[in-house]
């Protein structure tokens, strides 16, 4: 610890700290519009100069050193007036739009003027430069706003890792260019938006909605991405505007994927806000009481064992570990999760989470990727992954990532020679201390997953990807909803849908299921809850609107184990309700009454099913389940699923659809 | 005068052959070499000591004291960089350095990398050199094949690999960590990151190409020798170039502290239409400010002298500028040189010469107002204060110079 004084106010600081660091550890940041940037880069605004009493002249503080007994003046007139005058000189070429600026309340550049007190610039000659249409609808940029901070390229470069951001032209022509049509092909590139301290790079799906005053801004996670990272939503007007991260614990920006940011507006379209039941082959509209005395009736009437409960993959766990009890009081066990996701069984344990906490994988030295793609399965971890400049390799499917990585083709084969240690690449991942191993949820769908899974261990275990204090093994890709299932045991071993195609049953449940057509009923009785009126609603005979993720409070498992709960941010359109009362309800009409009246109650239950949500999970370092062998690896090679996303929301998001289109027409 | 004897630049002007190895040979290039590589590094260090031999470049520093710092930094790996991306406005000498003296030059080199002990080295030569990159490459192959450079240099165990390195055309790579930064395949731009004066991750010596063309001669012909030349503290010879409105624009060798008047009268054979009909003269490329002519009347070219007068050594390209000409379109080609060639990194530096540039053209072209003069100086101060690099100081040396000197003339240009 040092002890200084900054204008006039004794602080003591820990060492090594730049002045500018100093300063804001001791409480009294510097005003500067580039306070994100890297401590010990110069600001490239100039505006973090200080003046160090006994020295001459004035020193920049992101350079200079803080030591003991230095007494730092942050606001003398004259930095004062060296501030005002590097700003006016930055506003001299700035288009007067804060008016229709979609930045203007949070941006640093307003913030340093206020604070200033300037009202306008050098004048100089101002030639207003248009919006670029390159960067897409999505992320959307206004060169004329850029105050050539570099922080989007540093971003860009570092992090996303694309070089399709670049500075062009010298001297007063200097300008950041996008070189790209339609968008970013990287899946963080929605975060220069947050990044960019101006106007320049805005959020092209909030443009004109609102103002960043007008909104209520709620904290919630996000479960479009199976990260489950904490965001902010904002709304105005009823509906949410705009998906942020929230900082980190430690107060660093967040970062959040562009499924996660843009995502969200799949809730929006398409819902079902009343309950209907079909009459005479026509939907018409009824009461709650109407459609669940209907669905209850049928449910009553029909032979418990020719009854079937199917869940998808924007199902929560309170309602899903609710109609596992439905089921069970009403005498079957036939229910089943993810015949068109990646089925992930509940006795796979650590195998389907992501085990490698974020801050490990710097740690990691070696990289094996099996069937996945991580840069757009796990963004998150997929930036940590690229700042480790571990030696990598990918087996599978040719997935473009942005790093280098050595590509060891598609084959099974080529499986079978690392877990016997034949393969060039098993003696890198021996010899690494930490290796680390990404496999794809594509890998659930193969006719011989158990066997994947086996030759999985064996390399595992061969290689030291599980060992007393490290768990290197991850499997990304697969939805929280799916996880969610998995935990509460309700992935049945054999799929039962090929039964219900057959007409094994008589009434089928479907939680937040869109994916089955009127084929894969089999001529049941269809009772849907759920959000969406999609293909499967058409088929159903009673329609029960449910609630979206961002409009109660529900419980998700993540990647990587842990549950995490959401905060309601809208409420549920027209009549929907929470999913877990509805079953609820729906039990009293059966006139078998769940034993949970309120939140509590059902989370109690929760907890009693699984660990994982009483916040105590098991620890993340324990050893990975043996698996023990069933069949022969096939020779299928291992591929990339083409079945698109699995969450429902994000299928249905005009934002990412539109972005799914334009990076696909530019991959050709 | 400086005495045809001492002349250390013997084919400077290229009237006495061409560079090939042979021809450099017998006007005494390599002579020694055989003689000195025999020596200690550390032998060699207090000679040039001793000779008091400063950098031609910006900062005209010690050269031995820089080098005794450089080979105390700790690394395995360390590079020469020869930087001759001569892009200063005025300046000419290094073109035909390259031309006629490449030999001269490869010879500094390698005395510069024994003594630091530095096996690896580029020249940075600006593109456009297109002609005298291939002379320069010829060189080195032929130095190459003659045992002079390579492995096992004249079989003292020395080794050098030197190479060429062809840049763009910014002006910023007299930066040091933008010419780094340029050789490693990005943009150009200062670079104050913790690696930013590293080349490849490794320390770098970076020297102006005149500099190393003295070594030779400093080292053959003895420290006492070389410090009788020119006056206490600004030891030595360099080379300047008088162009503009002079009968015979030249460049020549002469000792610091030749004054500038003789300069022009003895070499260049006057200004035309007589010493009455001088302006002002540009001492040293445009980017250090002009003096008048009562000024020049009796200044000296060195670096003490011209930095009492508020100006500068620069590049000792000598621009002179006769009354005929139009001073105020100079200055505002200046300001656009410099408009054009801010690398664009800070804003004071990029908005600031581009505003200064919007005002002097204002001037110029008879729009401008008496209170633009103003917001000028007003400006000068900021970028001066304020500029990230060193480009953004030089930028405004020329437009202060002006305004100090001849502000009248902008005031005669203005609308009011
Ligand atoms: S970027 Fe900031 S200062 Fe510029 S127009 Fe937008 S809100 Fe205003
Ligand atoms: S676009 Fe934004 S982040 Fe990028 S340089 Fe300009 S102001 Fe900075
Ligand atoms: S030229 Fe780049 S900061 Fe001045």
């Amino acid at each position: 610890m040092i002890k200084l004084t900054i204008d006039g106010v004794e602080a003591e600081v820990s060492e090594g700290l730049s002045i500018a660091g100093a300063c804001e550890a001791a409480g009294r940041p510097l005003p500067n519009v580039c306070r994100r940037a890297e401590e010990t880069l110069p600001g490239v605004l100039r505006l973090s100069f200080v003046e160090i009493r006994g020295r001459d002249g004035v020193f920049d503080a992101r350079t200079e050193k803080a030591a003991d007994g230095m007494e730092i003046a942050r606001d003398t007139p004259r930095l004062k007036k060296m501030r005002e005058r590097a700003v006016r000189l930055m506003l001299a070429k700035h288009p007067p739009e804060c008016s229709v600026c979609e930045k203007a309340g949070e941006c640093l550049l307003q913030d340093v003027c206020f604070e200033l007190g300037l009202s306008s610039g050098d004048e100089g000659v101002v030639t207003p430069l248009a919006e670029t249409e390159e960067t897409g609808p999505l992320v959307r940029m206004h060169p004329g706003r850029c105050i050539l901070c570099m922080e989007c390229l540093r971003f860009m470069r570092d992090v996303a890792g694309t070089s399709e951001l670049a500075l062009s032209g010298k001297g007063a022509e200097t300008r950041i260019v996008p070189f790209v049509s339609g968008a970013f092909s990287s899946p963080l590139s929605g975060n220069l938006t947050d990044i960019c301290p101006a106007g320049a790079f805005t959020d092209g799906s909030s443009k004109f909605l609102t103002r960043p005053w007008n909104v209520e801004r709620k904290k919630t996670i996000d479960v479009l991405d199976s990260f489950l990272p904490p965001v902010f939503m904002d709304v105005a007007d009823g509906r949410i505007v705009r998906v942020t991260p929230a900082p980190l614990p430690d107060g660093r920006a967040g970062m959040i994927s562009d499924r996660t940011r843009f995502g969200v507006d799949g809730t929006a379209f398409g819902r079902v806000d009343r309950p209907y039941i079909r009459v005479d082959g026509r939907f018409r509209e009824c009461s709650w009481t109407e459609a669940l005395m209907t669905a209850a009736s049928k449910l009553k009437e029909a032979e418990p064992s020719r009854t079937a409960a199917f869940v998808g993959s924007t199902a929560d766990c309170e309602s899903m570990a609710a109609l596992a009890d439905m089921m069970k009081i009403i005498g079957s066990a036939n229910v089943d999760a993810g015949r068109f996701y990646a089925r992930v069984p509940k006795r796979a344990g650590r195998w389907r989470f992501c085990n490698t906490a974020a801050e490990d994988v710097a740690k990691a030295d070696a990289l094996l990727i099996v069937g996945a793609d991580p840069e757009r399965e796990a963004s998150l971890m997929n930036a940590a992954i690229r700042g480790n400049p571990m030696p990598k390799a990918l087996l599978g499917a040719r997935a473009e990532q942005n790093y280098a990585c050595e590509y060891l083709g598609d084959s099974s084969d080529v499986l079978n020679e690392l877990a016997s240690g034949r393969h060039p690449f098993a003696s890198v991942m021996k010899r690494a201390r930490f290796p680390m191993l990404v496999a794809g949820k594509s890998l659930w769908r193969r006719s011989d997953a158990r066997a994947v899974f086996e030759k999985l261990y064996e390399t595992c275990v061969s290689f030291g990807v599980v060992k007393d204090g490290w768990n290197g093994f991850n499997m990304v890709g697969v939805s929280a909803g799916m996880l969610g299932a998995s935990e509460l045991g309700l992935v049945a071993e054999t799929p039962l849908l090929p039964k219900a195609e057959e007409g094994a049953y008589d009434v089928l449940y479907l939680l937040g299921e869109d994916r089955l057509t009127r084929a894969d009923t089999g001529g049941a009785f269809v009772i849907y809850q759920g959000t969406f009126a999609s293909e499967t609603a058409m088929c159903a005979d009673v329609i029960l609107p449910g609630a979206a993720y961002t409009e109660k409070r529900a419980t998700y498992v993540g990647s990587n184990g842990t549950a995490k709960s959401t905060a309601p941010v809208l409420p549920p359109p027209g009549q929907a309700r929470e999913d877990w009362k509805i079953l609820r309800a729906l039990s009293e009409y059966l006139e078998k009454t769940l034993p949970y009246d309120d939140l509590d109650g059902i989370r109690d239950r929760l907890g009693a099913l699984s660990a994982a949500f009483v916040g105590s999970p098991e620890d993340g370092r324990t050893l990975l389940e043996p698996v023990s062998k069933e069949g022969n690896l096939s020779d299928e090679p291992f591929s990339l699923s083409g079945e698109g996303d699995d969450n429902e929301v994000c299928r249905r998001s005009p934002s990412l659809r539109s972005l799914k289109k334009i990076r696909k027409e530019n991959n050709g | 005068m400086l005495k045809d004897a001492d002349r250390i630049f013997t084919n400077i002007d290229g009237r006495s052959g061409g560079s090939s190895l042979a021809e450099a040979k017998a006007r005494g290039c390599w002579s020694g070499a055989a003689e000195y590589l025999k020596k200690t590094p550390r032998e060699l260090l207090e000679t040039v000591a001793r000779s008091g031999l400063r950098g031609r470049g910006m900062f005209a520093r010690k050269t031995a004291e820089k080098w005794s710092e450089f080979i105390k930094r700790p690394s395995a790996f360390k590079y020469l960089v020869v930087s001759v991306n001569e892009s200063e406005p005025g300046t000419c000498k290094a073109r035909s350095l390259l031309r006629y003296e490449a030999h001269r030059l490869l010879e500094g080199c390698l005395i510069a990398a024994y003594i630091c002990g530095i096996r690896r080295a580029y020249i940075y030569v600006r593109g456009v050199f297109a002609e005298e990159i291939e002379i320069l490459e010829n060189a080195i192959a032929e130095a190459e094949r003659a045992g002079l450079l390579g492995m096992n240099i004249l079989r003292t165990g020395a080794d050098l690999h030197l190479s060429v390195h062809r840049g763009g055309e910014a002006y910023v790579c007299r930066t040091d960590s933008a010419m780094f930064r340029s050789m490693e395949g990005s943009r150009p731009m200062p670079d104050f990151g913790a690696d930013g004066e590293k080349l490849f991750g490794s320390p770098v010596l970076v020297h102006n190409p005149e500099t190393l063309c003295m070594l030779p001669s400093v080292l053959t012909r003895g420290a006492d020798w070389f410090s009788s030349l020119g006056r206490a503290g600004n030891e030595g010879v360099r080379l300047f170039s008088v162009s503009g409105d002079v009968e015979r624009p030249c460049l020549v060798e002469e000792t610091l502290g030749i004054p500038m008047r003789d300069l022009i009268d003895k070499y260049a054979g006057g200004v035309i239409g007589g010493w009455q009909n001088l302006a002002a003269v540009i001492p040293g490329g445009i980017s250090t400010p002009c003096l008048p002519r009562e000024i020049c009347e009796h200044v000296r070219m060195d670096y003490d002298s011209l930095g009492a007068v508020s100006s500068g050594l620069g590049t000792g390209a000598l621009i002179v500028i006769g009354k005929s000409s139009d001073l105020v379109g100079i200055l505002r080609r200046i300001a656009l040189f410099f408009k054009n060639e801010s690398c664009g990194e800070c804003a004071v530096c990029r908005e600031g010469c581009r505003l200064m540039f919007d005002l002097i053209d204002g001037i110029a072209s008879g729009r401008g107002k008496r209170s633009d003069i103003g917001r000028l100086e007003r400006l000068c101060e900021d970028t001066e204060n304020a500029a990230l690099c060193p480009v953004g100081i030089s930028a405004v040396r020329p437009v202060s110079g002006f305004l100090r000197h001849f502000r009248t003339l902008l005031e005669e240009r203005c609308r009011d």
